[in-house]
């Protein structure tokens, strides 16, 4: 398959905690890519560095073929404008209702007439499963689920090529977070996005992620899930011994996915 | 790149999309599409089988327009196009209800009128409770000590009081050079500079002093506590506090009102002494009225009760600015916006109240003839 974004020999340290170290990380097109590793293991970091609020202190990232640490920052934006990003706690902006921070990327980057950007608003509103009552309320007015279906239509708006989620399911409910990782499944298959999810949830790694890239030592190790478990490296097999994994594993078994036990 | 194809035939438009139809090229879409007449067409088939790339915002355009064709009269037929696409555009047009119902800016004025009373009256309510609130409090910590937060009443004397010193010697210096070039200048014409001491003296003593570091401290601290308190209770810290038993008031509205009871006076006491000194300085320095006949001018016409006069005020300003800023932070609800108008709202109604007060204090000192 063809890759859409590469990291290559990514480096970041921060005073003398190095926190990645010579990691190399392909995104593929149209798959869905979750990142995980324990708490602190540079998770966030990776995505920042990514979308590029992050300087790196060495090493490349590619877009399509286009290096982008190097890049003009107006070349940039266009480039970002084929990306949507869901921050885990939704960014909403608080001032402004549902509507307009869905539209805003609309308003600001198309010349779309205002009944064209409120149509367009409520069609995503619509692909994230809200009702369209939900688009005058304001932010703070949200529960914690809603939140996440207007960040991510917010995200969607501009029709992107990659979707990045941030810890798309903490915080919510079992029903919801299973209903969010649907969502995403279908949009995934519907809109022929890409998808990159960092993760704590076992249960969308197992549904919802084809590929799993893994931060362990500094480095990533990737595959899909049963290679990962197969793995024999004692982080790896760590991260997926906890009983809450091993849970989860054995219902995947009875899907058809082998295990290590 | 999109490429459009139409053919007709026996009354059918048919419309080959081909290309990348993205939303980068939303506007191409829209003259395109709109340039295409029915002619006598009564059908129209929109043929996606050839498309590279078609995404959400594209596919609403062609939607878009189909609907108008629909509207003159055609058949619309969509072929090899995403059904989830048609979907989600068919039931977002159903729930498309007028929004913001129109009643908001129809409503009478007596209405508005009634409303923002109302308003008035709510939050006028909310500010007496918010003062008995602080009232129990006082009360409460003066009769048992073990529940007032001494260590956090010092940290608000330094952050409102030892902190501002700078500030507010400054601006005491800076309005005293300022009266005393203007009246010096005026009074040395009809030969009566020395007056110059006892106007200086009085003004600031009985009014400026202590009027312009109410004002000063309104902005430094009325703000902050209300930005402090307001960021607080948007991060549900003072529900935290609650819900573990504490009570808001006596954690974090007494010890600030507390601290600046005690630094208000203080600093204007210090903002006294240095407009005084500013003042000397400046007449020796352009109406020859030397440091000594300074002092005993001063120490002969100017009485302890003028001075008394101006600091008693000091206590009952640094009530109002503390509660202002407090309720004003407590008032803040969720957003960001939130917080700004309310942090806006503790300065403006605190340096709005102090101005009030000293009308009224000044009257009253008349009355008294204090």
């Amino acid at each position: 398959m063809e890759t859409i974004i590469a990291v290559k020999h990514l480096v970041n340290q921060f005073g003398s905690q190095r926190v990645h170290d010579g990691l190399d990380l392909e995104i593929r097109r149209n798959e869905v890519l979750g990142i995980v590793g324990g708490s602190g293991s540079g998770k966030s970091v990776l995505l920042r560095t990514i979308l590029g609020l992050n300087t790196p202190t060495s090493g490349e990232i590619y877009f399509q073929g286009q290096e982008l640490t190097g890049m003009k920052r107006q070349e940039l934006a266009c480039l970002k404008r084929r990306w949507g990003v869901m921050f885990q706690r939704g960014a909403l902006f608080s001032s402004l209702s549902v509507a307009d921070n869905i539209q805003f990327a609309l308003r600001e980057f198309s010349h779309l007439t205002p009944a064209e950007c409120r149509e367009l608003m409520l069609v995503r509103l619509e692909m994230v499963g809200l009702e369209a009552h939900v688009a005058n309320k304001f932010p703070s007015e949200l529960s914690g689920g809603m939140i996440k279906r207007v960040a991510l239509a917010r995200a969607l708006v501009l029709d992107p090529q990659v979707l990045f989620l941030d810890e798309p399911t903490s915080g919510l409910d079992p029903v919801s977070a299973e209903e969010f990782d649907q969502l995403i499944t279908t949009l995934h298959h519907n809109l022929e996005l890409t998808v990159v999810m960092v993760t704590h949830d076992l249960d969308s790694l197992a549904s919802v992620c084809e590929r799993i890239a893994m931060l362990v030592d500094k480095r990533i190790v990737d595959g899909t899930l049963a290679e990962l478990l197969a793995s024999p490296h004692p982080q790896i097999r760590q991260y997926f011994s906890g009983r809450r994994a091993q849970a989860i594993m054995r219902e995947n078994t009875w899907n058809g996915m082998p295990t290590t036990s | 790149m999109i490429e459009l194809e139409t053919t007709r035939q026996e009354g059918t438009l048919r419309l080959n999309l081909q290309g990348k139809w993205t939303f980068a090229e939303a506007d191409a879409i829209k003259t395109q599409l709109s340039a295409i007449g029915l002619e006598a067409a009564v059908g129209v088939v929109v043929d996606a089988s050839a498309l590279e790339r078609l995404d959400v915002t594209a596919a609403w355009l062609v939607y878009q327009q189909a609907q108008v064709w629909q509207q003159q009269g055609a058949e619309i037929r969509f072929e090899h196009f995403p059904a989830e696409y048609l979907g989600y555009f068919e039931k977002a047009r159903q729930r498309d209800q007028p929004v913001m119902g129109w009643g908001a800016f129809l409503q009478t004025p007596v209405r508005r009128l009634g409303q923002s009373a109302l308003a008035l009256l709510a939050t006028l309510r909310s500010f007496i409770t918010f003062f008995g609130h602080s009232l129990v409090g006082l009360v409460v910590a003066l009769f048992s000590p073990s529940t007032f937060r001494f260590r956090s009443v010092f940290h608000h004397v330094f952050s409102t009081g030892i902190s501002a010193v700078p500030i507010v010697a400054l601006i005491a210096c800076l309005i005293s050079i300022v009266i005393t070039y203007q009246g010096g200048g005026q009074l040395r014409d009809l030969g009566a500079e020395m007056y110059t001491v006892d106007m200086v003296a009085i003004s600031v003593l009985r009014e400026l002093g202590v009027l312009l570091t109410a004002i000063m401290v309104a902005g430094r601290s009325g703000s902050a506590f209300a930005a402090e308190i307001g960021l607080m209770k948007t991060n549900q810290e003072v529900d935290a506090l609650r819900v573990m038993g504490g009570d808001p008031f006596m954690i974090l509205v007494i010890p600030r009102l507390v601290a600046l009871v005690i630094a208000l006076p203080l600093l204007t006491i210090l903002a006294d002494i240095m407009a005084l000194a500013a003042a000397a300085l400046i007449s020796s320095a352009i109406l020859d009225i030397s440091f000594s006949q300074f002092y005993s001018r001063v120490a002969l016409n100017v009485e302890f009760r003028t001075f008394a006069a101006g600091l008693i005020k000091a206590p009952f300003f640094a009530v109002v600015i503390a509660l202002i800023g407090c309720w004003q932070g407590m008032r803040v609800t969720g957003s960001s916006e939130s917080l700004g108008e309310h942090t806006t709202k503790a300065v403006v109604d605190s340096i709005f109240l102090v101005l009030l007060l000293d009308a009224l204090f000044s009257v009253l000192f008349y009355q008294l003839g204090f």
